[in-house]
């Protein structure tokens, strides 16, 4: 197999460098690394095993098939000004990643079939509505928006980024549905983030509308979405004050913020009710730490899909062997968004063998 | 007499199949009934929740069969909506039920007491098939003979139980209805996950292992590559 020139370019951006900074790291120069880009030239063997070291990705890695790349034109994220390009790079690239892991697990598994209508011609409130009919869903609250993605067949996976300048980001590949939800943020952000990429696959998936529109609009989708008018309106009637909206927004599993803008909007308080209750979110700190929290959602699909992987002895460790990935990219796609439990679970196949120790002192287990 | 609930899947789809109806059929029925129930708010007077459940789920299940061109007829005698097949002689409505739905220890009970029409339905599926098992079980012979007579309709109904994210649904055919309420039943079908075990779950299930809530999402492993 060659050397394929696109893989190197998806470990350098998980590794957030460019081509000059990974240049400078394996001692050649920046034209070497485009020549190499662009496959005009192939790399040594002594080249591959400092990508090795300073990208850690093993050196199958880069000599596989292409992968599948999220373009960023047919991915929406929300906070374009707040984000660099590398950390944007960054977060597509654990999408190529994803779709490796993805492939690799619908070859052994069958997952919900995707059930996703294109309700494009639909207002965003109007094709929440329209959604929730569709799924059957009523007015009631969503218990639990990852599971409720799974079960329409999206691909849900974990962005591990640092920072809270990647919320999500959405696409469809192949006619499936893929959402990747950083989970570096609050329980209710990452839900609010599912909902609202919800959105852009149900609203954009034609591509017409893009940018701040496209933003805004799944903005007011995720809000109708998961805070339904007329169960808001029957459930709060009459808003006081911001307590209330702490133990109300429980209910939907909203933050504090997000419930004062609906309840705003829905002319449940005034403009100025809305003000002061903004003014004493901030001065409580409740924008930062968020009050009354709900616990982080998890997945079903990747916990059923471990589950019986490990029956057969195999675990992502074997995963990322196959796929040639480092182990710790498996991980963060994936453990993110799972049951800590099944994330802690068996990190070698290996069977445990006592190794003996000095006299007089317990023996470890290795 | 106590009938044992048609659980496993291949069955369940026989089974079905010979009433001419289809699971996925049944299965759209009760999430449009659970849509309407879902589609109340405390603002909505009491009783909507079950009326929507029971409006929408009767009106989707004429939406699916009757347009089919395969003998299903709209039908409201004594003011019970249905579908019925003259041809098949039976009929089915769709009725909000409690919890004892699809699960094989109790039994479906309505969630309003039931009238005068309702008994009278259920003492023709008696008279269908009550007497005639009891003896055709001594004999050992297949309880079919009375669905003969003319006039006479067998009523099934598809129960549906919902409460929250949790959804039952069976197909049933009462044969006791005392005091509003079924007490026995000819035949239940269960309409349960292919995957499932018979415990009764539906279009959507509280995880067994104390996961706050849960749609369906079948992962199934492929066989080795």
């Amino acid at each position: 197999m060659k050397f394929n020139p696109s893989r190197l370019s998806i470990a350098r951006k998980r590794r957030m460098l460019n081509k000059k900074a990974l240049a400078g790291k394996i001692g050649v120069n920046s034209h070497t690394i485009s020549l190499w880009d662009k496959g005009e030239t192939e790399p040594a063997p002594d080249n591959v095993q400092e990508f090795v070291r300073v990208l850690g990705y093993p050196a199958p890695f880069f000599y596989g098939p292409d992968i599948d790349e999220p373009y960023k034109d047919a991915t929406s994220f929300r906070s374009q000004t707040l984000m660099s390009a590398a950390t944007r790079d960054a977060a597509l690239a654990a999408g190529s990643i994803g779709f490796l892991v993805s492939d690799w697990v619908e070859k052994r598994f069958e997952l919900p079939t995707t059930s996703v209508p294109d309700l494009h011609l639909y207002d965003p409130e109007r094709a929440a509505r329209t959604l929730r009919q569709e799924w059957s869903l009523g007015e009631k609250p969503i218990s639990n928006m990852i599971q409720l993605l799974e079960s329409k067949g999206v691909r849900v996976f974990s962005l591990s980024e640092n920072t809270a300048t990647v919320n999500a980001y959405s696409l469809w590949r192949k006619g499936e549905p893929y959402v990747f939800l950083n989970t570096f943020k609050t329980a209710e952000s990452s839900r609010f983030d599912a909902a609202h990429e919800l959105a852009h696959l149900v609203l954009h998936q034609d591509g017409s509308v893009k940018g701040r529109e496209a933003e805004d609009q799944a903005h007011r989708f995720a809000a109708s979405f998961l805070m339904p008018q007329a169960d808001v309106i029957s459930s709060v009637p009459h808003v006081s004050h911001v307590q209330q909206l702490i133990c109300e927004k429980a209910r939907w599993k909203v933050s504090l913020a997000a419930l004062n803008y609906r309840v705003h909007k829905l002319g449940l308080i005034s403009d100025w009710k809305y003000r002061d209750f903004c003014i004493e979110i901030v001065r409580n700190g409740y924008n930062r730490n968020e009050p009354n929290e709900i616990e982080r959602e998890q997945s079903i699909v990747w916990e059923k899909v471990l589950k019986a992987l490990w029956s057969e002895n195999t675990t992502h460790l074997d995963i990322a062997n196959e796929l040639a990935i480092p182990s710790e990219e498996v991980g963060d796609l994936l453990f993110g968004i799972l049951n800590p439990s099944v994330a802690a679970k068996p990190v070698q196949s290996k069977p445990l063998e006592i190794v003996a120790g000095q006299e007089d002192e317990p023996q470890a287990i290795a | 007499m106590n009938a044992l609930p048609l659980i496993n899947p291949v069955e369940v789809r026989n089974r079905l199949e010979q009433l001419g109806v289809t699971k996925e059929q049944l299965l759209e029925v009760v999430a449009a009934a659970v849509g309407g129930r879902n589609n109340c708010t405390s603002f909505d007077p009491r009783s909507a929740p079950g009326w929507s459940s029971w409006r929408e789920g009767n009106r989707r299940l004429r939406e699916i069969l009757i347009p089919l061109g395969i003998g299903w007829e709209l039908d409201e005698t004594d003011g019970i909506p249905s579908v019925i097949h003259r041809e098949r002689k039976m009929k089915i409505t769709m009725c909000n039920t409690d919890a004892g739905t699809g699960l094989k220890d109790y039994h479906p009970q309505q969630t309003s007491k039931k009238g005068a029409a309702t008994e009278e339905i259920v003492s023709v599926n008696q008279s269908l098939f009550g007497e005639v098992m009891d003896s055709a079980l001594l004999q050992n012979i297949v309880p079919l003979s009375r669905m003969n007579q003319p006039g006479f309709l067998a009523c099934w109904y598809l129960c549906v139980y919902c409460d929250g994210d949790e959804v039952r649904a069976e197909l049933s055919c009462p044969i006791v209805c005392e005091d509003g309420y079924f007490k026995d039943f000819h035949e239940r079908i269960f309409l349960t996950l292919d995957e499932d075990d018979g415990s009764g779950i539906k279009v959507r299930k509280q995880e067994p292992d104390g996961g706050d809530a849960g749609f369906e999402i079948p992962v199934k492993r492929k066989k080795a590559l």
